[in-house]
């Protein structure tokens, strides 16, 4: 079947209004670019949020599951996680993307996040360093609103944050307890969560379990930070728009996008540029979609490097007991403090990069039961020993891009319209395993210093997959990655990927705040260069030019 | 009881997979029992698995001397526990005991036990609480440290 040449068009089509493509939105649109976002979710609702319901913890379980194997949502596409270590795949299909059942988090990159194969022989290293993102976590973290403090000897900025730390509570207070008698670095953890009233959102209220949804608007989710900006600025979104495969033209460039709109009907939109948001999973099994003659292996993929090298940042929880109870029914769920004292390789080490550890709160009573407490004549003593008596240290670490490490289609498991879901393939490197038995040790360590009379932790066998990473990398090198250090295609000149899957590592921390500034950055250069590529500019002109980059950006 | 696994048997299961004592109530007189019943309505997956570890419930009952509900309760906890060991029915019991968690906590009446005997407010994380600021004089001594990353020179 083929998509009839009817549906929309604009210089500028971006695949996923999750929060890379919110950004590129945000900042073409202000540029007078005329955009056009195609999102194969729709807007949530408050309706659609658990937490504004009674029954939150139960439909967080369920339909607002951020595992879409176990969601199956309307909107979702299969996900069959494999390999020695099956990835918890976590991805939302909205207008927000992953980027609405999260806890804020809110973290620069460090400079040698950016350099880990120069600095320490591991993963690989970016086309760039720390010091050309600044300028657009700047504006990124204005526009998310983030809340935090100035002046962390663990991380070269500057800047003061626009708004100060979230409140903390008493467990904040007794997670810093512990950082203070280890002596170690830590340091109020950095939100997109506003601790004020900011730019029409509301402080926050300190209701806790922020993954559940903010029914209050006080954590930054696309939809309500950069959207209502891109649209009043003339972008354009279309929901429950579900992108089939990205078209080719006779020369090479992209044209635009087959895709079935909300009516099911196939359409054609075409565009000048065309820009993929879908995040480490959707992004490369849209360009496998995308496969033709001219492509066999799929669009962009001439180096084969489309869905290899997913890293997911090994993580493992300990859940710490107290004799006290832990204020677990309030306060943002992810804040309250960070250590990045292991963050850099340390020789006296048997692995090489680090991790942060996140101190943060405790459990509901319905996952505290389902967690600890047996059927039959013990439930109840077990609830009451663990519930309100816990609170979670979160370890999270440096991942490096593994080829047997993949995303691949899936054509024995489709979509609702017909398209292949995608299979998964993880397993951990020994690297990754040494790393994470000693981030644990280290926050048993803390855990005991705040006072824990005892801890338990989840294992590694099936990691949380949050941060899906590096599957469309970026390098200078066209055999070897997908996009050039401006998230260009490098196989096709007028193709931006600009989500996660281009990063080439993925740093030790919470990489949503990365990922915006490098769209923003990559917006910058389809701005800067909007008269090689815009037809309408081009038509303008009455002058024929084709793409030569911009010398002297990099 | 109810539904087509009647005579009391949900009622009576959900009652021994979470039973009430001098403070909790017993999962039979919760929501638990409708969220079960409701997830056997829906059918799928789920509601065949846990409608097939009923059934199993049932007839490991009847070798026992009769229906379920009437069994001796350290009978009725042998009855679960041979269910929960059969490979078949493992899952399906797993799914059965998380559905009859997923009611048990959501159960007004639980709700107000679970804050008297534990602290936990479930109102909380839907109308949240006021928190004083943060404050920044915490980090004093960390601001104080010498600076502790890996500048890059490129």
């Amino acid at each position: 079947m083929t998509a009839e040449p009817d549906g929309p068009r604009a210089e500028v089509l971006v695949i996923g209004a999750g929060a890379s493509g919110a950004c590129v939105a945000w900042s073409l649109a202000r540029a007078g670019v005329d955009v056009l976002c195609l999102e194969q979710g729709d807007w949530l609702t408050e309706e659609d949020l658990p937490k504004s319901h009674q029954d939150w913890a139960v439909r967080s379980r369920h339909e607002w599951n951020p595992n879409p194997a176990l969601r199956r949502g309307p909107f979702d596409y299969p996900v069959d996680n494999r390999g020695a270590n099956p990835v918890n795949t976590y991805v939302y299909s909205a207008v927000g993307g992953s980027a609405v059942g999260w806890g804020g988090a809110f973290w620069r990159f460090s400079p040698s996040d950016f350099a880990t194969h120069r600095t320490d022989g591991f993963g690989r290293d970016w086309p760039f360093g720390y010091e050309e993102l600044e300028p657009y976590y700047e504006i990124n973290e204005a526009q998310m609103g983030m809340s935090g403090a100035a002046g962390d000897p663990t991380h070269p900025c500057t800047s003061v944050p626009p708004l100060p730390p979230v409140s903390m509570g008493a467990m904040g207070h007794r997670w810093i307890a512990g950082f203070e008698e280890l002596g170690w670095y830590w340091w109020v953890q950095h939100l997109a969560i506003a601790s004020r009233d900011y730019r029409g959102r509301p402080a926050c209220s300190n209701r806790g379990f922020c993954t559940a949804g903010c029914p209050t608007g006080a954590l930054a989710v696309p939809g309500t930070t950069y959207w209502p900006e891109a649209l009043a600025a003339g972008a354009r979104l279309e929901t429950r728009a579900r992108v089939r495969r990205v078209t080719v033209g006779a020369d090479g460039r992209a044209t635009g996008v087959e895709y079935y709109d909300a009516a099911g009907e196939l359409r054609q939109a075409t565009a000048d540029l065309v820009v993929v948001a879908g995040n480490g999973l959707g992004t490369p099994r849209l360009l496998l979609m995308s496969a033709s003659p001219e492509h066999p292996h799929g669009l962009a993929n001439s180096s084969g490097a489309v869905g290899r090298g997913l890293m997911i940042h090994p993580q493992i929880s300990v859940v710490a007991h107290f004799a006290e109870r832990t204020d677990a029914d309030h306060g943002p769920w992810g804040a309250t403090a960070t250590t990045r004292h292991f963050y850099e390789t340390d020789p006296a080490n048997d692995f090489r990069r680090g991790f942060i550890i996140t101190a943060m709160r405790g459990f509901n009573p319905l996952d505290t039961a389902l967690q600890t407490a047996p059927w039959g004549a013990g439930h109840h003593r077990a609830l009451e020993t663990h519930l309100n008596h816990e609170a979670v240290l979160w370890v999270c670490g440096d991942d490096a891009a593994e080829e047997r490490n993949h995303v691949r289609l899936d054509h024995g498991n489709l979509d609702a319209w017909g398209l292949p879901g995608v299979i998964t393939e993880y397993t951990m490197s020994e690297n990754s395993r040494r790393m994470m038995e000693t981030g644990l040790a280290r926050a048993t360590e803390l855990a005991r210093a705040a006072g824990a009379d005892s801890v338990r932790s989840f294992g590694l066998e099936s990691p949380h997959g949050w941060h899906l990473l590096g599957t469309a990398r970026m390098g200078d090198d066209p055999r070897d990655s997908v996009v050039d250090a401006r998230n260009r295609a490098h196989d096709v000149e007028n193709l931006y990927i600009v989500d996660g899957s281009t990063m080439p590592a993925g740093g030790t921390v919470n990489p949503t705040n990365t990922v915006q500034a490098v769209a923003l950055r990559a917006a910058d250069h389809m701005i800067a260069t909007r008269d090689q590529w815009s037809r309408s500019l081009l038509d303008r002109s009455g002058i024929s030019r084709r793409w030569d980059g911009v010398p002297g950006t990099r | 009881m109810s539904g087509a696994h009647g005579g009391g048997l949900i009622g009576a299961v959900v009652d021994r997979l979470i039973p009430g004592d001098g403070h909790w109530p017993p999962g039979g007189s919760t929501v638990a029992v409708r969220f079960v019943e409701q997830a056997i309505a829906d059918g799928g997956d789920r509601g065949a698995a846990v409608a097939a570890v009923l059934q199993g419930v049932s007839g490991l009952a009847a070798r026992r001397g009769g229906l379920f509900a009437w069994l001796p309760v350290p009978v009725r906890d042998a009855v679960l526990g041979d269910v929960e060991a059969q490979p078949g029915w493992s899952s399906g019991f797993r799914m059965l005991y998380e559905l009859a968690c997923e009611g048990y906590y959501t159960d007004p009446l639980v709700e107000a036990v679970t804050r008297e005997r534990t602290g936990f407010d479930a109102a909380r994380p839907l109308t949240g609480m006021p928190l004083a600021p943060f404050d920044e004089r915490l980090l004093d001594r960390v601001r104080r440290l010498p600076p502790s990353y890996r500048p890059v020179v490129r």
